[in-house]
This record gives C-alpha cells, sequence and structure tokens, in this order.
C-alpha cells in the first residue's frame, strides 16, 4: 500500500516506517529535516502549498506524526505544526482523494484523569497547557473535523511514552517499545478505514500500566514485566 | 480598570473603544497599525508574538481579543489560533481573572448547523467545520478552553458574525436585502464585550463560556438567551426594518 509517513525523522516515525517496511508496503517518508534513507524521502515544511499536493498525490493513506523538528522547540513551533501544518495536510489529501489518515497522539492528552480509572479512547481529552501536550491535541481537533465533514476517515492514535525495552524509565506506568507502537499504527493502517472516525490508546502491558489497549483488534501487545 | 484591547483598530475594535470609554474605563489600544490621534493610549501589536503581547499587556487588568484575520493560508493561523494563545496565556501569567475572546458563531455551529437548523444554540458540542477563518479560530477557542481548565481564568467567547446598521439607510453599513442571520449592530456587539467585562465571573456556570452575539431577529434561527441570561445583555438596536416591507 502506498503511504505517506509525515514526521518520519521523530522517534514514533522511525518506528513505523520500519514496521510498515518490514510488512512489505511502499513508504513514502516527509519530514521537516533532511533524512538518510533509501526509502523515497521528500523534505516538506508541510505548507500551503503546491509541493504538499504533490506529497500526498497517489497515496491510499496518510500517516501524520505532527510535531516540530528538534528539541527546545517552542510553543509557535508546536502550534503551528500541529494546527496549521495539519489542516495544510488534509486539505491537500482530500484534494488528491486519499481516503484515509492516521494522526499519531499522544497518551497524555488524559494524563489528568484519576489514575483509578479505566479511561477509555473516546473520552474527552484533558490537555494540559503545556505545548507538547496542548498543540497535538489541538491538531486532533483539527483533524477530527475533517473526518465530521465526511472529507476523509480518521483514525487517531494516541501513543504512551516511547521507551525501548530495557532502557528509559522502567517505572514509566505509560511506557511503549518503538515496535509496539510502530506496530499499532502499521495495524492500523492495515485495517482500513473506519467509518468516519475512530481513536485507539496504544502502551505496553505490564503491571502497573496506565492505559489499556483495549478494543484494538489491530493491536495486541505481549504482556511483559518493566517494572 | 484598564483593558489591554488586541485587534483595537479593526472593524469592532472602535465600537468597543467608544463604549469602554464612555464608562470611564482606561484603555491601551493595540493593533497592527494601531488609530492615529487617539486619546487613549496606543501601541503597535502583532498578536502572533508573544513578547509582543506581554509588553502590551504589562499594567493592564484585562485584555480583550478583536484580533482577526480570515483568508491568508498562514497568517490566519497565526493570528487567529496562535494570538489567542499568546493572549490567553499571557493573561494567565498575569494573574488576570478574565479574558475577552472574539469570534464567528461558525467556531461552535459550523456550516452543517447554519445550513439545516432553528433554534441554535452555543452550548452544543463545537463543530466548526474546516472553513479556514472557522477552524482557526475554533482552535483559538480550544485553546481558551485548555487554559481556562488548567488555570484560575474566565475564558469568556463573544460570538458574531455580521455587523449591519440598524437603519438600513445607513451608507455605510445599511442596505437592501436579506440579513446574514447571525448580524447584530456594531454597538450592540461592543456593548455585550462590556458586559462580559462587568460580569460577576462567579455567577457564570464554568470558567469557559460561549456567548452568541446577535439581535433579536424574527426568524427564529440563533437564540441570545444565554448572553440575556448570564451576561445581562439586551441588544439596543433592532434589525427588524430589514425584513419589513411597506404596504400601501
Amino acid at each position: 500500500m502506498r503511504v505517506l509517513i509525515t514526521g518520519a525523522g521523530s522517534d514514533p516515525g522511525r518506528a513505523v516506517t520500519a514496521e510498515l517496511r518490514s510488512r512489505r508496503h511502499r513508504p513514502r517518508l516527509t519530514d521537516r529535516r533532511r533524512l538518510r534513507t533509501d526509502l523515497e524521502f521528500v523534505q516538506s515544511r508541510l505548507g500551503h502549498t503546491k509541493a504538499t499536493g504533490a506529497l500526498v498525490e497517489g497515496m491510499k493513506a496518510v500517516v501524520h506524526i505532527p510535531g516540530p523538528a528538534g528539541a527546545g522547540a517552542e510553543a509557535a513551533d508546536w502550534i503551528d505544526a500541529c494546527t496549521r501544518c495539519t489542516y495544510n495536510l488534509l486539505t491537500a489529501a482530500v484534494a488528491a482523494g486519499v481516503e484515509h489518515c492516521v494522526y499519531v497522539s499522544t497518551l497524555d492528552l488524559f494524563a489528568a484523569y484519576d489514575e483509578d480509572l479505566r479511561v477509555q479512547p473516546d473520552w474527552r481529552p484533558r490537555p494540559t497547557t503545556e505545548p507538547e501536550v496542548m498543540a497535538p491535541g489541538l491538531g486532533e481537533f483539527v483533524a477530527h473535523e475533517f473526518a465530521q465533514t465526511r472529507q476523509i476517515a480518521l483514525t487517531v492514535v494516541r501513543l504512551g511514552h516511547l521507551v525501548e525495552a530495557g532502557e528509559g524509565d522502567p517505572a514509566d506506568p505509560m511506557a511503549v517499545t518503538p515496535a509496539e507502537a510502530g506496530a499499532a499504527v502499521a495495524g492500523a493502517v492495515e485495517s482500513g478505514r473506519p467509518v468516519g472516525y475512530r481513536a485507539f490508546h496504544v502502551q505496553g502491558e505490564f503491571d502497573g500500566a496506565r492505559f489499556r489497549s483495549g478494543g484494538y483488534p489491530a493491536f495486541r501487545p505481549r504482556r511483559r514485566r518493566t517494572r | 480598570m484598564k483593558v489591554c484591547l488586541l485587534g483595537g483598530n479593526g472593524f469592532l475594535g472602535p465600537w468597543v473603544v467608544k463604549e469602554l470609554e464612555a464608562r470611564g474605563y482606561d484603555l491601551r489600544i493595540t493593533d497592527l497599525k494601531p488609530p492615529r490621534g487617539s486619546p487613549h493610549e496606543t501601541m503597535r501589536v502583532d498578536v502572533a508574538d508573544l513578547r509582543q503581547v506581554r509588553r502590551a499587556a504589562r499594567g493592564c487588568d484585562v485584555i480583550v481579543n478583536c484580533s482577526v484575520l480570515r483568508p491568508h493560508r498562514k497568517i490566519a493561523w497565526d493570528v487567529n489560533t496562535l494570538g489567542t494563545y499568546n493572549a490567553v496565556r499571557t493573561a494567565v501569567d498575569l494573574g488576570h481573572d478574565r479574558f475577552i475572546n472574539t469570534g464567528p458563531h461558525f467556531t461552535v455551529t459550523g456550516e452543517p448547523y447554519h445550513a439545516y437548523d432553528f433554534g441554535i444554540v452555543e452550548e452544543v458540542p463545537a463543530h466548526s467545520g474546516t472553513n479556514l477563518y472557522a477552524i482557526s479560530k475554533a482552535a483559538g477557542q480550544e485553546v481558551c478552553r485548555i487554559f481556562s481548565d488548567n488555570h484560575p481564568i474566565h475564558a469568556m467567547c463573544m460570538l458574531f458574525l455580521s455587523f449591519r446598521a440598524a437603519d438600513p439607510a445607513d451608507p455605510e453599513r445599511g442596505g437592501a436585502g436579506d440579513l446574514n442571520p447571525f448580524t447584530v449592530t456594531f454597538a450592540d456587539a461592543a456593548r455585550a464585550i462590556r458586559c462580559a467585562l462587568e460580569v460577576d465571573t462567579a455567577t457564570l456556570p464554568s470558567r469557559n463560556e460561549v456567548f452568541f452575539v446577535v439581535a433579536d431577529l424574527p426568524h427564529g434561527k440563533y437564540s441570545n438567551a444565554k448572553a440575556r441570561r448570564l451576561l445581562g445583555f439586551e441588544p439596543e438596536d433592532s434589525l427588524e426594518a430589514y425584513y419589513r416591507e411597506s404596504r400601501p
């Protein structure tokens, strides 16, 4: 399947690329920064330009991983990358006849709920005002309007914190390995477009895990011990 | 009370100035092109720049954001979304108890509502649709909701769309033909903003409230009941003349 991956140089972008490639898909990659890859790559800032239209041409699905390039990005960079760029991308995707957008967001949108609540993906996001949490939520808001008006089918995949197995903070209750994240997003792509909109929560399964990934047939993480 | 007015030299801003100065408010009028010859303090401010917004609001008690940009694919987001973030974040940082934002009613009740429904109120899940102006302002409104969820500030969003003169014979804002169903006079819109500045926030149901600011119109398409009930807003200008025909 022809799939465009935005934010391909990010940690989730690399994980999704590796997984889709291993499943014999033909991803086209894009990022704000230049990437070294043997796959098809187009550097793009997702502007309101013909180049964004060309980027989505011929794609059946788009995996959109919004965010600014590099550490130390300011609030303005986050907001711009997640709102305007999402709008530009989806406007171009709709015009090009792309059927399905998989928007990769963050489970941090739900961290404000009481920890003993079994939070479901259809609950209302409760972002903080930290740009790296609020902005992906605003991007969901923008993408949601395209799905609500039936212009494109939308799957939102909210990821926990990417932590390599056996590395990082093993006590992070929102940990998910890059391999799990990649498998979840690839599963969303392969499971086809939903009617309108759907959302999934994705993190590892271990004792003390903050969220559950239930209800998502395309993603079944293996239970492990990280704590 | 000192008010920092962002976008103070656009269509609505000068009417807000007129309304507030008559009530003795101290004003700082800011815009990309601030008014010349104003008796009030003026300042050139680009709302897309957080530092400029902070400088503009220093020493003020409240920010009223009347800034707006419609058709430009980059600047619409810079002004309508990022500008609102800069304004409400500054208000929070300065410890303000309220922030007044403005936008079109399409931020809440986008095209599907507008085209099909009647008795439309603002107490519904917001669906702007994907019109650039509506969705970029709606994202700004969502920013207001998130800030008021997380910080002790009341963010009130005043929604307008079309402005006309009370008298159809007015050469500038009058005219023949039907009105947009969501129309109000500039003077009434400015009065609504003053009501939001003066309302006792303890009487509001939440820290994030959205208000339709529309004239009393005979078609029953939109309701201003919430603004009346919670803000004490009473439109003074009737626009019914636009709908009446003189019959022999």
